[in-house]
């Protein structure tokens, strides 16, 4: 089966069955129920080992994984030997049905407990049921496992919750397990015999996190590590947090989505969500048939009306039900979660709104009606939203003015790094996208407003032309002062040569537009423009950026940003060890005013190792990479692509160092990167691991270093075999010996020669 | 001067702290289950007073809903019987008669001095044993597989008899939510609490040797138009634990939850003071906080978890102001108004300040001395208030806090 094209996977859970499922391999890989877990399984524990008996109630909705921490917690607590030996459980499913009366519960535990009646349900009940159970548990406590107790309490009525009650307080070998979808009246209503006995917990939502967490654990039971790799990807992350912005967090959504989802899916998002409305069709078709039809109708009002959220006057006039009614519906339905419900303080008080709780529900009425529907433009607004990369693109390209550009540009504030790098690469696309984050007040701190819209117009003015550019102006609505200098900007641009390239032509009109400004935004334009400007002179840029340094107070961001710039062009400058100290003095600062964990404080003293490195202290480089190897594994996903980078960098080193051995590992871990995006890495990986065995083959390295790591024996073995010894051929992988047998010829033929 | 009022707290907490001398060991928690004896914390006043009363013909234990009754009656019955006395603790709490009956049989059955005795009264009986139940009494009779279904025999005349060697020793008969079964007697037959708790006061009183603990969560004076078949019976009544049994309990439960101990004092203070050291919202809030997964408390998180589930009345407050028709059917709004006036007064209020204060309201009329002071008394019972000298205040200051909360 495919969806939009694409292959759908086959995987093993059971999102609507999960008691079919090993209780091991559920605990495996449960996520974010551990504190209820532990409380479970503590009081289990408690029941099999003194006289305490302490009831326990889960609530959640629907798919909220009552069942599954029900039996995870089982299954955890059977670990104990204890448990085994004491505990008896007996299990009424969220399905059992007949079970109307007290005298079923008794019925259907002797019907479990006696071997002898099982084949005998519906047998006659002895005159003492009660004492029956009771001599067939022996010394053993009796764990009643029920799932839906509201139902149950709802038969039985008062008198039978009493009997129920009465029961478990004579035998005091009674423990209650139970699952509902919500609080009831048997439970919460003080004046009722059970209120105030059961200790309970309530299932809340999974997060993006722990979502993300399960599905990699899904994929990865299922052997698909490659989804599992991607999920760990920032962009895996993103392309989650659009979904859960559309499906909410239950854990069963969550696992509807692990069946229907590969790496391919995921990354184009929309056949993603797609399949997940086709895997959703029966878990929403069993809940709304579990609605009443005035349930059903104000549902399908929400979900099909024209607007998201309604007033009960609003719902009941379309629905076609009396108001009252409706209003003592939608409490019910926002109790069951199935709706929000909202108070609006700008609108009229008194009136409540109501909403669909989860935003996929209305697709899915969408999508079974084949209507038109707005869902994949929703799922690209979410896809951009959540993806850093894709904004910054957006944002690069987005018409001046417009909602995308204000709707990119806000989605960036605060995500991004504090310091623009667009310059490295003289990326105009880059620099746009920053300038445009500054214009809407990304990067307040440290850029104003005023010079993202001067850079925006530069640039826009380089690549379109003056007269378009003119447009913007209008577009921007710019003060006095900015529009001043935009309007000079302009008029500079007319006189440009058509000849240079566009970064150049951006670079004299950040230049001419420093000149022409004050204050700070003046500041950030003399940045910019040193940045841009010098190309071929990096010392002149050095030069400029330290004018421009001395000219800010010491914590300034911008001062900061100017040195880190100033260290990478003194670096060009043939000047590393400058750099590397000018870096060492950097990281300090970003430590003392970010805290060590800070991405810009980790990129930091990737620098310095990086200039530590060039200026040819490669030991002293490869322990400052280490430790900040250490530090990112801690701080990073597995799959954040800055661990590739360090590997690399420590890979080089080695390399440096004459340690072709080490070289090779650090190489085979960018390799083995989960980065999807480490492909550039990865070639620069596979040229050094062809170096490093080149030194190895030729017998160039310095030394082996640790005769305990295989790698190194191996090495040495090679060596030592391709320089003549034959007990070192033997000792070869064969694999390796018509390699080391050919060079050997070689080398006599050269020798003879 | 602030640092004096800080001393004095500090010193306070130190002496809190003192007197816990009990180990700390970790509990899991357990809000309203059933509680083994050796973990009840606490309960030494009450548990001494209702041992003391067994020799005195028994008590009646009275307190507002999952205070503890049950889990006292449970260690009650526990020492007793490690004393040598014969224990048949029970709960009444059905809505059947028959099923009483059955639990009875089967708690005689279970019970080491009666067991035989079972055996030997289904031998003279014919056939399984049974307990009748009904307004006039207990009787043991034989299940109908004899001839002889006649033959019948008063429960405690027959336990009594069969425990008379054990001599000075005695029969006690624990009998919890006594009120469950009385009322359920009532629909059947008017006038049926009355007579039925008549039927257990007499062998009480006629014959030697027997005790009866009653408890249950509805008062008996909600069951019985008058109190002539109880009033033999001491009054015991549990309340809060005290604030060096709380501190205790909320340690352990701390420790069992895995807060580190550095913070387990200071937020079993704050936990025991936001519950007003009530072992059922002991146990909630730290489950709540297991649920929170919580590391490092402060006080103030303590504070909020309480202020958000009396705002969300997660902990059913509610219930305290709607059964309030019920309970005072025409006098339902003069005792709102009462509550209202005890919950916003600072000091507690006697009988006349609170006629004074009604004085100018619409309820004047209704507000006479005698009204209110009955009224007084009907809201002790209900565990509203509680007596201070000649005044009344809210019975804790969790219950004002919430009232207040519902007010508004």
């Amino acid at each position: 089966m495919t969806v939009s094209g694409f292959p759908r996977p086959s995987r093993r859970v059971r999102p609507f069955t999960p008691s079919q499922e090993s209780a091991a391999e559920q605990s495996d890989r449960t996520v974010g129920r551990e504190e209820t877990l532990r409380i479970l399984v503590d009081r289990l524990v408690s029941a099999a080992t003194s006289g305490n008996r302490a009831h326990s109630i889960l609530v959640g909705p629907r798919g909220s994984g009552k069942t599954h921490v029900l039996n995870v917690a089982i299954h955890r607590a059977q670990q104990r030997p204890e448990v085994r030996q004491r505990l008896r459980f007996v299990r009424f499913d969220e399905d059992a049905v007949g079970i109307t009366r007290y005298s079923d519960i008794l019925q259907e535990v002797l019907s479990a407990l006696s071997p002898s009646r099982s084949g005998s349900r519906r047998a006659a009940l002895p005159f003492n049921p009660e004492e029956a159970i009771a001599e067939a548990l022996g010394d053993q406590v009796l764990v009643l496992v029920i799932e839906n107790l509201d139902r149950i309490f709802s038969v039985f009525g008062e008198g039978g919750q009493q009997d129920f009650r009465s029961w478990v307080e004579n035998s005091r070998q009674v423990m209650v397990l139970a699952t509902t979808p919500l609080l009831f009246p048997g439970i919460s209503d003080r004046a009722l015999p059970w209120w105030g006995n059961f200790g309970i917990s309530h299932l809340e939502e999974l997060n993006v996190e722990q979502g993300r967490e399960l599905l990699i654990r899904l994929a990865r039971d299922a052997g698909d590590t490659a989804l599992a790799d991607f999920l760990a990807t920032d962009k895996g992350e993103a392309r989650l947090r659009a979904i859960n912005a559309l499906a909410g967090g239950s854990p069963r959504i969550w696992m509807i989505l692990s069946e229907c989802l590969t790496v391919e899916l995921l990354d184009e998002l929309v056949p993603a969500v797609e399949a997940l409305l086709e895997g959703l069709v029966p878990y929403y078709q069993q809940l709304l048939w579990d609605l009443s039809p005035v349930e059903q109708r104000l549902i399908r009002e929400l979900a099909d009306g024209p607007q998201q959220a309604a007033t009960v006057a609003e719902l009941a006039k379309a629905a076609g039900v009396e108001q009252r009614v409706a209003a003592s519906t939608l409490g019910r339905l926002a109790d069951i979660r199935w709706v929000r419900a909202e108070k609006v303080p700008e609108l009229d008080k008194r009136s409540t709104w109501y909403r669909l709780r989860e935003p996929m529900l209305r697709h899915h009425f969408h999508y079974r009606s084949a209507a038109d529907q707005p869902l994949p433009l929703i799922v690209e607004i979410l896809r951009a939203w959540y993806d850093p990369e894709e904004r910054r693109a957006q944002l690069a390209r987005a018409k001046p003015g417009s909602v995308l550009e204000r709707f990119a540009a806000a989605s960036l504030c605060g995500q991004s790094s504090r310091f623009s790098v667009a310059y490295l690469d003289r990326d105009l696309k880059a620099l746009q996208a920053d300038a445009r984050t500054w214009l809407h007040g990304g990067a307040s701190e440290s850029c104003t407003p005023e010079a993202g819209s001067l850079i925006d117009l530069a640039v826009a003015a380089a690549r379109s032309g003056p007269v378009p550019a003119a447009d913007l102006i209008r577009t921007r609505c710019l003060d006095g002062s900015t529009g001043a200098a935009a309007g000079a900007i302009i008029i500079h641009a007319g006189t440009q040569d058509g000849a240079s390239s566009e970064a150049d032509r951006v670079a004299e009109l950040i230049r001419f537009a420093a000149g022409v400004t004050e204050g700070r935004t003046k500041k950030v334009l003399e940045l910019e423009s040193a940045s841009w400007c010098c190309e071929t002179n990096p010392g002149q840029a050095a030069d400029q950026l330290v004018v421009l340094t001395a000219s800010l107070p010491p914590d300034d961001l911008l001062a900061l940003d100017a040195r880190q710039r100033w260290a990478w062009f003194t670096a060009l400058a043939d000047d590393p060890a400058s750099a590397q100290e000018q870096c060492e003095a950097l990281v300090a600062d970003c430590v003392r005013l970010f805290g060590p964990d800070d991405p810009d404080t980790l990129k930091a003293r990737f620098q310095w190792a990086f200039y530590t490195s060039l200026a040819g202290d490669a030991g002293a480089a490869r322990v400052l990479y280490e430790a900040l190897a250490a530090d990112t594994a801690r701080v990073y996903a597995p799959a954040d692509p800055s661990h590739a980078s360090i590997q690399l960098q420590l890979a080089l080193v080695a390399l440096d160092l004459g340690e072709p051995v080490r070289g090779i590992n650090h190489a085979r871990a960018v390799l083995n990167s989960p980065d999807p995006q480490a492909a550039e890495l990865t070639m620069w990986a596979a040229e050094v691991i062809r170096l490093s065995i080149d030194r190895l083959l030729s017998g160039d390295a310095a030394q082996i270093s640790d005769s305990n790591d295989p790698d190194a024996q191996l090495a040495a073995t090679l060596q030592a075999a391709i320089a003549g010894s034959a007990e070192a051929l033997v000792r070869l992988p064969s694999e390796l010996v018509e390699i080391v047998e050919s060079l050997r010829a070689s080398s006599e033929t050269v020798g003879s020669g | 001067m602030l640092y004096n009022v800080l001393d004095v707290q500090q010193i306070c907490r130190m002496f809190m702290a003192m007197i816990a001398t009990q180990v700390v060991r970790p509990m899991s928690t357990n809000p309203g289950g059933v509680v083994d004896p050796a973990d009840l914390i606490g309960r030494g006043r009450e548990l001494e007073r209702l041992q003391r009363s067994v020799n005195t013909g028994g008590a009646k234990l009275l307190g507002d809903r999952r205070m503890g009754k049950t889990s006292l009656l449970r260690a009650l019955s526990s020492s007793l019987d490690e004393a040598g006395h014969t224990v048949i603790r029970i709960s009444a709490e059905s809505k059947d008669p028959e099923k009483f009956g059955r639990d009875l049989v089967a708690e005689m059955r279970r019970n080491r001095v009666l067991r035989d005795h079972v055996r030997r009264w289904e031998a003279e009986l014919g056939g399984e044993l049974k307990v009748n139940v009904g307004v006039g009494g207990l009787r043991l009779t034989g299940k109908a597989t004899r001839p002889r279904v006649d033959v019948e025999d008063d429960l405690f005349r027959a336990c009594a008899d069969a425990c008379h060697h054990l001599r000075p020793y005695r029969l006690v008969f624990i009998f919890d939510e006594i009120t469950a079964l009385a009322s359920r007697l009532g629909q059947l037959v008017p006038g049926g609490p009355e007579e039925f708790l008549r039927s257990l006061r007499a062998p009480r009183q006629e014959l030697s040797g027997i005790s009866m603990i009653f408890a249950g969560s509805v008062g008996l004076h909600h069951v019985l138009s008058e109190q002539s078949p109880v009033n033999d019976l001491d009054p015991v009544t549990v309340g809060p634990l005290s604030q060096s049994d709380a501190l205790y309990l909320g340690r352990c439960l701390l420790r069992g939850i895995g807060i580190p101990e550095v913070d387990e004092l200071r937020v079993a203070h704050s936990i025991v003071e936001q519950t007003c050291a009530i072992p059922f919202f002991i146990h909630r809030l730290v489950q709540d906080l297991a649920e929170r997964g919580a590391n490092r408390l402060l006080e103030a998180d303590i504070v909020a978890m309480v202020d958000d589930a009396l705002r969300d009345d997660r902990w059913e407050m509610q219930h305290y102001r709607d059964r309030i028709p019920r309970y005072y059917g025409n006098d339902a709004e003069l005792a709102r108004a009462m509550l209202d006036e005890y919950a916003t007064a600072d000091q507690p209020l006697t009988v006349e300040n609170i006629v004074d204060r009604l004085s100018s309201t619409e309820l004047a009329q209704q507000a006479r001395r005698p009204k209110v002071l009955n009224l007084v008394d009907r809201l002790e019972d209900d565990h509203y208030l509680v007596r201070v000298g000649a005044a009344d205040r809210f019975a804790t200051s969790l219950l004002r806090r919430a009232w207040l909360e519902m007010k508004r």
